[in-house]
């Protein structure tokens, strides 16, 4: 042990003087730290998961029936039924455009399970598909052996939750035709785990939705070719373009709104736990008048009583902002839970990402907002007057 | 004025202090002369208000007097300044107080060592232990404050005094909340500190018998010195 204190010992020790009072303190800190590190994290993390599944998507235009495209290319990341359809000879329109390189046919139904699995999403593509999501490839199994085939290929998810594996059979819509499993993809980290895909035609059979299409995803020569696109595809009947840029500047402007709010709710949060600070400081040093007018007059200087009490206010600062970054760390999978269930579009991946600059950001401003709260207390101590205090003392 | 037996270590002389504190001035303390020779012990007896801790926070360059003069070691401390007054106490003077305010997160040896806080590289690291030793805690170097008797925490706040090796301590009712015994054991430390004849110590007491121990007695009553005794 030192037998000589240095600042950092004779700071901290003081925090274990008045436990409760510094929990408090710092639990002040550690909330507002957490909340703003929530925020940043989570904006941080959903455009990063949107930005993939967008990536994933594998084209950058979604034609779609008239309506809300924005609805509809929603409920399609989602899974969902869309309840709108456009006319299967428009695909050949589409695909007849000379900027576009590639172009897939996608029809997609849900139905309740009947294992309690909640929603089944059924996905009905052709070969082009799997051209344009090059991240999909087979687990094992093998691709559909015709168009019109009842047979179906698992999301890896799906495959898991249902129990079933090549060979297997699942009755499927009001006819409960059995279709047999023939494959089972890899994990993606998309929303297709969770999806059981089938043959185009033998989906629209099923459904009862012949030369019906739910959407055609497009894929550009160039991005650049874009905006001459979208306008040719507004003058095609029935359909209308929602690029997954738009849409998910949409998105983010809904985000934006509730980060803002967010971000004050954290700005509020700070100023508590500041003035949760500067109560606490205030107090121990009103406690310590005649401590610090001992240390005055065994050789302490005025800056030197500032210093002491900054550096207090600071590591409570330090401690309050990592107690923050774990809470941030712990809740982030439970605030992704609940986000899942309250955002009305949450992409797929991680919605809380931890970021190692807003650590440090967030770090840092826990550590100025303790200083700053601290500089009142510190002064006060400063300018304690050894004389004063023993003669009141006396 | 006293008579030296070597060059004064304190020499304080006309010193006055008043304070404004309503329509009328107090005056706590008018003219005042004090010295200490080398090795001296006196005691500074006084009944509670008569400006012993006044006397005290002047001589120890903790306040400025209102009029006259304070001179210890030959500097003349009231002019300077508040930065060379804080300089002039890590070197020259240690304080004991009536109550030892010890921090209580500290160990003895810690808060011996609080003043080298300041002052890191004038006195070696292994002043506090040593200090401590002298005032007989050698062996409760590791005990909090709270694991130690008042007397013992009295003794941790002389160790304290004179960690930093200072020429003239000054102590405030040192034994002010202790039994006789404590009082005695006190005093007798303090005899035994200047014994050497490199410090010398005022202790303010009201303690007629404790202050018999000493080598003077400068009686104060109402802010002026009434009565002066030796042996």
């Amino acid at each position: 042990m030192r037998e000589v204190p240095g600042f950092f010992r004779l700071a901290t020790s003081d925090l274990k003087r008045r436990p409760l009072r510094t929990c408090l303190a710092l639990l002040g800190i550690a909330l507002s730290t957490a909340l703003l590190l929530g925020t940043l994290s989570l904006h941080a993390g959903y455009v990063r998961a949107l930005d993939s599944t967008i990536d994933r998507m594998g084209y950058q235009v979604l034609v779609t029936a008239k309506g809300c495209p924005y609805e509809a290319a929603s409920l399609m990341m989602r899974g969902e039924n869309v309840p709108m359809y456009i006319d299967e000879p428009i695909f050949d329109a589409i695909l007849a455009d000379p900027d576009v390189l590639e172009a897939t046919r996608i029809f997609m139904q849900s139905m309740k399970s009947e294992q309690q699995l909640g929603s089944l999403v059924f996905m009905g593509v052709d070969d082009q598909y799997l051209r344009l999501k090059a991240y999909i490839s087979l687990q094992r199994g093998k691709w559909f052996t015709g168009e019109h085939a009842p047979e179906a290929i698992l999301g890896y998810n799906a495959a898991n939750t249902m129990g079933l594996d090549l060979g297997d059979k699942i009755p499927v819509g009001q006819s409960r035709t059995p279709l047999t499993i023939v494959g089972v993809f890899d994990r993606t980290g998309t929303q297709e785990d969770g999806m059981i895909f089938m043959p185009l035609r033998f989906s629209q059979e099923l459904f009862d939705k012949k030369a019906k299409l739910t959407a055609v995803g497009v894929r550009l020569k160039n991005l650049e070719l874009l905006q001459g696109f979208v306008r040719r595809m507004f003058e095609l009947p029935q359909v209308q373009p929602v690029t997954m840029t738009q849409f998910r500047d949409t998105i983010m402007e809904f985000v934006g709104t509730s980060r803002l709010l967010l971000l004050l709710s954290a700005l509020v949060a700070a100023v508590i736990g500041s003035l949760g600070v500067l109560n606490a400081m205030t107090m121990s040093v009103a406690e310590r008048m005649r401590e610090f007018g001992v240390m005055k007059a065994v050789g302490a200087s005025a800056r030197n009583i500032f210093l002491l009490t900054i550096l207090e206010t600071g590591c409570l600062g330090i401690l309050g902002g990592l107690l923050g970054i774990g809470i941030t760390a712990a809740a982030g999978i439970g605030i992704e839970s609940l986000l899942r269930t309250y955002v009305p579009f949450a992409p797929p991946g991680r919605l809380v990402f931890l970021g190692p600059l807003h650590i440090a950001g967030c770090l840092a401003a826990s550590i100025l907002l303790a200083i700053l709260a601290g500089i009142y207390p510190a002064l006060r101590a400063a300018r304690v007057r050894p004389a004063q205090v023993f003669r009141e003392a006396a | 004025m006293e008579t030296p037996v070597s060059k004064p270590i304190l020499e304080a002389c006309g010193i006055a202090r008043t304070y404004p504190l309503t329509a009328e001035k107090v005056e706590a303390l008018r003219g005042v002369d004090v010295t200490l020779a080398p090795g001296e012990l006196v005691a500074l007896v006084g009944a509670s208000g008569s400006g012993k801790t006044t006397l005290l926070n002047l001589l120890g360059c903790l306040d400025r007097p209102t009029a006259g003069t304070v001179r210890i070691q030959g500097t003349e401390v009231q002019d300077l300044s508040e930065r060379q007054l804080t300089g002039f106490r890590r070197r020259a003077i240690g304080f004991v107080f009536q109550e030892a305010y010890l921090i209580p997160t500290l160990t003895a040896v810690e808060n011996v060592g609080l003043p080298l806080s300041f002052d890191p590289d004038r006195i070696k690291p292994s002043a506090p232990a040593e200090a401590l030793s002298r005032v007989g805690l050698g062996e409760k170097t590791r005990r909090y404050p709270s694991e130690l008797s008042g007397g013992e925490r009295q003794r941790v706040a002389i160790a304290r005094a004179i960690v930093h090796q200072p020429v003239l301590i000054l102590a405030d009712e040192p034994t002010g909340n202790l039994d006789s015994e404590n009082g005695r054991r006190i005093f007798a430390l303090f005899r035994e500190l200047v014994s050497k004849g490199d410090l010398s110590a005022l202790v303010a007491t009201h303690n007629q018998e404790l202050a018999a121990l000493t080598d003077r007695r400068i009686y104060l009553k109402d802010g002026r010195i009434v009565q002066k005794g030796e042996g």
